[in-house]
């Protein structure tokens, strides 16, 4: 899993899965948005349903980049009200 | 100062930030009702940190009840143009409490302190300003 892959790719690839992302590029910096909605391309690291995986397989996954991020690729539910 | 432009595209959306801990990139929510920053366990875990790391435990009160939450110090974090070293957070297992968002944890006023600190909702900019 060492491919570098566009965002489109890594959803079409991995629907609805937290996916661990290496050394992930950003759009637009001067912008502040979720990373989902930033992330250009990156290396896919890790692929799981479950995020806690991400959490304590990604620390050796991760070996050898700078940089990474967890992404999930499935929608989000809409309409929320928050109350953090 | 400096000034940052974010998204929101309806009234449901909160001001969501790209921020890092370490060189790792997460999202956090702007929460100025949360007094400490907090951040899910799973972006700690990615950047190195155990919870044997963690220095303590604390209770939070949230809107969902009182939480138990690790408190770490992490090397770095840096949001809106802003880096704090040795800076301590929160940190619980979000997806525990079945939470599903594209955030992974608020932004607290604790990050903020010592700023001139502007939210314009009509132009969706923040402007900040380190004072000291």
């Amino acid at each position: 899993m060492q491919e570098v892959l566009t965002i489109e790719e890594i959803k079409a690839r991995y629907p609805n899965k937290w996916v661990l992302v290496g050394n992930p590029e950003l759009s637009n910096p001067d912008l502040l948005d979720a990373i989902i909605n930033k992330l250009v391309r990156g290396v896919v690291l890790l692929v799981s349903s479950d995020r806690r995986e991400l959490g304590y397989k990604g620390r050796e996954a991760r070996q050898g980049f700078d940089s990474v991020t967890c992404i999930y690729t499935g929608e989000m539910p809409k309409n929320r009200k928050w109350l953090l | 100062m400096n000034t940052h432009h974010f998204v929101r595209t309806n009234e449901d959306d909160l001001v969501v930030i790209p921020c890092k801990i370490d060189k790792d990139k997460i999202t956090l929510a702007l929460d100025t009702g949360a007094s400490h920053t907090t951040v899910d366990l799973t972006p700690l875990l990615l950047a190195g940190y155990s919870v044997s790391d963690a220095i303590g435990t604390e209770k939070i009160e949230t809107a969902s009840g009182i939480i138990e939450a690790h408190i770490f110090v992490v090397r770095q974090m840096e949001c809106l143009g802003i880096t704090r070293q040795n800076f301590k957070l929160s940190a619980y297992d979000f997806f525990a409490y079945h939470f599903l968002a594209d955030f992974e944890g608020v932004l607290g006023l604790d990050f903020l302190k010592g700023t001139k600190f502007c939210i314009d909702l009509d132009d969706q900019e923040i402007t900040i300003q380190l004072k000291k």
